[in-house]
């Protein structure tokens, strides 16, 4: 008998999202973390969202989630990236006091009574017939348990750079997960390498506040979780903006030859959108200056986090790159930033459910898939939470949809195109990016997260709320008629001519009409302001949003056109190798699927479809 | 999509009388049916003088060339069989080798067989089609240098401009917290000269589709004013049913003209008439109207007696009015015709050849393009006018997603690219990140 359903290695973002959807579809599971103190720690910079990510963070929200919580609850500094924009790509970005955030996560998470967490070390996963029946901690103790979910992947086989400085470990003062590490690699999966780095940490009383821009947080203030008010918020901070110069470029030259990134030490390859000062200074050596976010780390915090400056320099030419920087003269380094090499497996080896396709019951969540990011790697958690549980009901597996949520497009990019560089969500990696907006993430999932059993009753009736009166907001503006001149009225470009009156709902098609002067001209009361956003979003978006699923109907046609789960790529005729090699590693289960797998000519997909048809045809024949 | 695992065979070379013709055929089973002609052991691009038994006795003396796959055209074992230019052996001959297990190729099957193969892309196996198609030197220059690349380079530099304006777009909206130097004006003014250079690349296609593939004419208009008749005219044959009874023509019938080097198809259509109970002649209306949709140039025939007869159309349109000479009224806007006498018919088809709105010199056509690429060239287009009309600044994720479409156009022409493609773009160009 099985001491518990599932068991959870890691207590990070993903471990700690996956822990709390067992939990909340009734599996007994227990979390395993080498340091209990970590549980939920951000890491690197203390900020969660922004453009892409506050998708995820919503989403996973509207799936009844913990992170999106946790940051209104430690969050000291709200902003709306994008608000000038159109809905789709409004972003809400939150900087965290860390305690508060991890302090929340550690509350939420020890309220759950079918869910136990251990203070050790996991040295390996239990195996039998290539199927995992638990875990080995390094005491030699076992656990056993119907699945694993592993998430314990920041940092494999770390190695830490600072100058020509080397050492082992994950981050400074994580104890390296070396016996785990090395059990992974004895399982012989893909796997390859990747480089990040941070900023030096500088004291904030030594920070020459005044000659920096200051950034306060936005009026009225947003929050994460829609469950939330801004009323509970902490204390607000502000951030500060300077920037490098070329004094500051010139310091760097001098002492790039000592970079590791440029001696060659570090071999993995780093995220585009995150480099390096050196690297950045390197690569576009004709820019005079490159800005600098000082992030707050807390409100007990006696750090700040230099946003913008990640560098792997010799400490001695950090020291002198930060005081030529305009507010850090005379600032002083507590932590000096370094760069860190680690290991991932190639999320092509998992299935769409995170469950790793060599070894049954075993899932994997996080860094280790060569992601970063914390709402990243909460996203892989919560669905390898989900499906974990929903295997040991026996029922099929929740495979997000590309055109339902960007926690979709992650899932499917990584388990189809695989990833060289840390794997981080942009609004642009969604083909659906206009029907996934950040503020109907819960009309997109949570009548999902409702039926899997993870949405309590307050969130459903919450979000049912929200429904009803968004119908009700539509009828009523559906019943107001606007007149010729009216409709010239609100528009600056009076050009309406076609129908003598539209409807007021009709009205907010057109792109000048907005809501507030809608209700003005009218004289009603708006309503509140997340009803509003939702029909006027739906009305100016409407020929769009009809067309999205006009494309995404397409699609599913070949979406239904499954590839029978035993195929053998190498059998098709006339495939070059390299397309074998590319379905053999993916193995796509539909044809849309593989339409979806970089380098795969039209040719190699219309050779997949006729091996298909041949073989239907073959097995009519037979019965 | 076709089989591609038998081995078909077809004739290669024009049916008819000539000198010599050749069969081709491809497939797993050549080495079988080799062995069938008592040949043991085949080499690549090795000649053989072979007679082949046909029917009574009668055996044909031809030469056998043989290509082994993948080295082939195809992709698979070849063999081309030259035999004497007559249709009739052509016949036995194929028969011969359906009888063998063979199956008939359809058109472009051996193109299709080479695609597949990956022995030639998309365009590589369209402009070969061209090449072999071509029936004059304007066609033939014009398939020539497509397959040498032309069209396609084009595509790709079009494709690399709408990267650039895309590029401009999504490192606004992904990371409009870092400092991008580029306006929005500077990327309004790249997209109306964008538009512009798309606008004349259509205009180039749109000729060297109607040389390459002729341009598709309706001949459309109420039952019995003479449309079969004026058909008929235009081709001086009688190819069309010509009857006094209102509604004879059944089926579209289909016959082509060259006029000053341009093909015309020309489509008889049934009378569209929605009033007919004839299931046959229903069927024939319906397969008009979508060919109206789909079609180069609308002949919209009346006759002098037509009462009122209103139709719109989105395609260029002919009016005509036959049977001229039976009355004195006729409608000024229309191209007065009498096609039982002849009248009418010289200045319908100048007006054929105008209404394409060709370019001036039609030998500087670089390309050929086909329906399939104008079609997505113009879906393109029209993504496109309409990003270009979004002015503010605040709609851009509007204008990415007319963007993004209009590109998947063009990718369906070539090879679409992935939005990771894309980032790699931005990260190229601008510096990005904290």
């Amino acid at each position: 008998m099985d001491k518990f359903d599932v068991i959870i290695i890691g207590g990070g973002h993903a471990g700690v999202e996956a822990a709390f959807a067992c939990a909340r579809m009734n599996k007994k599971s227990c979390l395993i973390t080498n340091n209990l103190d970590d549980l939920g720690k951000m890491s690197c910079n203390p900020a969660i969202g922004g453009i892409g990510k506050s998708h995820l963070v919503k989403e996973i929200d509207a799936m009844g989630g913990l992170m999106g919580i946790a940051a209104d609850f430690g969050g000291i500094h709200f902003r709306v990236l994008n608000s000038s924009k159109g809905a789709a790509v409004r972003a809400t970005r939150s900087q965290s006091d860390r305690i508060l955030y991890s302090n929340k996560v550690k509350e939420i998470i020890n309220s759950e009574h079918l869910l136990t967490i251990i203070d050790s070390e996991v040295s390996e996963v239990l195996l039998s017939n290539s199927k995992s029946k638990g875990v080995k901690l390094s005491n030699g103790k076992s656990i056993h348990s119907k699945k694993v979910i592993l998430t314990a992947g920041t940092f494999l086989n770390g190695k830490l750079f600072t100058g020509e400085e080397e050492e082992e470990g994950g981050r400074i003062g994580d104890k390296p997960s070396k016996k785990l590490a090395d059990f992974l690699l004895s399982l012989e999966l893909n796997s390859g390498r990747l480089k990040t780095g941070t900023p030096p940490r500088i004291k904030a009383s030594t920070v020459n506040w005044s000659v920096t821009k200051e950034q306060p947080g936005d009026s009225p203030r947003p929050t994460m979780s829609f469950i939330t008010t801004n009323k509970i918020h902490p204390q607000q901070m502000s951030c500060h903006i300077t920037r490098t110069n070329l004094k500051t470029h010139e310091i760097i030259m001098e002492g790039i030859e000592k970079s590791p990134m440029f001696t060659g030490k570090i071999e993995g390859l780093g995220p585009r959108y995150c480099p390096s000062i050196e690297d950045k200074i390197h690569r576009f050596s004709d820019k005079n200056s490159h800005q600098i976010f000082i992030e707050p780390e807390g409100l007990t915090s006696k750090e700040i986090y230099p946003n913008g400056i990640s560098t792997s320099m010799p400490k001695e030419i950090q020291q002198r790159m930060v005081n030529s920087i305009k507010g850090f003269e005379h600032a002083e380094i507590t932590k000096y930033g370094y760069a860190v090499e680690y290991d991932f497996f190639d999320p092509r080896g998992l299935n769409h459910s995170l469950e790793t396709k060599k070894i049954e019951n075993l899932y994997f969540a996080g860094q280790i898939n060569g992601t970063t990011g914390y709402e990243e790697a909460a996203a892989q958690g919560l669905v390898a939470g989900i499906n974990a549980s929903l295997a040991i009901d026996d029922k099929a597996a929740w495979i997000p949809k590309r055109e339902e949520s960007y926690i979709g497009v992650l899932i499917d990019d990584l388990v189809t195109i695989g990833t060289k560089e840390p794997y981080r969500m942009f609004t642009s990696r969604a083909e659906y990016r206009l029907l996934l907006r950040e503020d109907n993430a819960d009309q997109r999932l949570s009548p999902i997260a409702r039926k899997l059993g993870l949405l309590n009753e307050e969130r459903w009736m919450s979000f049912s709320k929200k429904l009803e009166d968004i119908e009700k907001e539509r009828t009523r503006l559906q019943g107001f008629k606007l007149s010729l001149s009216q409709i010239n009225d609100l528009n600056k470009n009076a050009n309406a001519k076609r129908k003598s009156s539209i409807s007021a709902l009709e009205a907010l098609k057109r792109p000048e009409i907005t809501y507030e002067r809608l209700c003005q001209k009218l004289k009603i009361q708006p309503e509140r302001n997340e009803i509003a956003l939702d029909v006027t979003t739906n009305q100016k978006y409407f020929g769009y949003i009809q067309r999205q699923k006009k494309e995404i109907n397409k699609v599913k046609k070949n979406e239904n056109a499954l590839i029978p789960e035993k195929t053998d790529f190498n059998q098709i005729e006339g495939l070059s190798n390299e397309s074998k090699q590319k379905l053999s590693l993916v193995k796509p289960k539909t044809l849309a699927h593989a339409q979806r797998i970089p380098g795969l000519t039209p040719a190699a997909i219309s050779l997949l479809l006729v091996h298909i048809k041949k073989k239907s045809i073959q097995k009519n024949n037979v019965a | 999509m076709r089989d591609t695992s038998d081995t078909i065979v077809a004739c290669s070379s024009p049916l008819g009388r000539g000198a010599i013709s050749l069969i081709r055929i491809s497939g797993p089973d050549l080495s079988f049916l080799c062995g069938e002609l008592g040949i043991k052991e085949i080499k690549n691009k090795e000649a053989r003088v072979k007679e082949i038994p046909l029917q009574d006795g009668f055996k044909e003396k031809c030469v056998l060339t043989f290509f082994k796959g993948p080295n082939s055209f195809t992709g698979e074992d070849v063999l081309e069989i030259s035999c004497h230019g007559n249709p009739l052996i052509v016949e036995l001959i194929i028969d011969f080798f359906v009888d063998s297990g063979c199956r008939r190729a359809g058109p472009g099957e051996f193109s299709l067989r080479g695609f597949v193969n990956e022995k030639l892309s998309y365009l590589e196996a369209e402009a070969i089609d061209d090449l072999i198609n071509s029936e004059n030197i304007l066609q033939l220059n014009a398939s020539a240098r497509s397959l040498s690349g032309k069209f396609e380079n084009k595509v790709d530099e079009l494709i690399n401009e709408l990267i650039k304006l895309r590029v401009y777009l999504e490192s606004n909206i992904d990371f409009s917290d870092e400092e991008i130097i580029e306006d929005f004006d500077t990327f309004k003014a790249n997209l109306n000269s964008f538009n512009n250079e798309l606008d004349d690349f259509i205009k180039d296609s749109n000729a060297s589709k109607y040389l390459i593939e002729g341009a598709k004419v309706i001949i459309t208009g109420p039952p019995n004013v003479g449309k079969s008749t004026l058909m008929n005219s235009l081709c001086d044959e009688n190819a069309s049913i010509v009857s006094e009874n209102s509604g004879t023509t059944r089926d579209i019938i289909q016959r082509s003209v060259k006029i000053d080097n341009i093909s015309f198809l020309l489509h008889d259509t049934a009378g569209i008439t929605a009033f007919s109970d004839d299931p046959v002649e229903k069927e024939g209306i319906l397969l008009a109207e979508g060919l109206l949709s789909d079609c180069d140039l609308v002949i919209e025939v009346l006759d002098v007696f037509t009462e009122s007869y209103v139709r719109s159309y989105d395609k260029p349109v002919i009016k005509v009015e036959n049977k001229s000479d039976l009355s004195d009224k006729f409608r000024k806007d229309r191209i007065k015709a009498s096609f039982l006498n002849g009248e009418g018919v010289e200045e319908l088809k100048k007006e054929m050849i105008k209404k394409l709105n060709l370019p001036d010199m039609l030998d500087q056509i670089t390309f050929s393009a086909r329906s399939r690429h104008t079609k997505l060239l113009k879906m393109a287009k029209i993504e496109l006018a309409l990003a270009a009309k979004v002015d503010s600044i605040d709609a851009l994720e509007l204008i990415a997603e007319n963007l993004r479409i209009a590109s998947d156009f063009f990718g369906e022409i070539k090879s679409p690219y992935t939005s990771d493609e894309l980032l790699g773009k931005i990260f190229s160009t601008f510096c990005i990140g904290k």
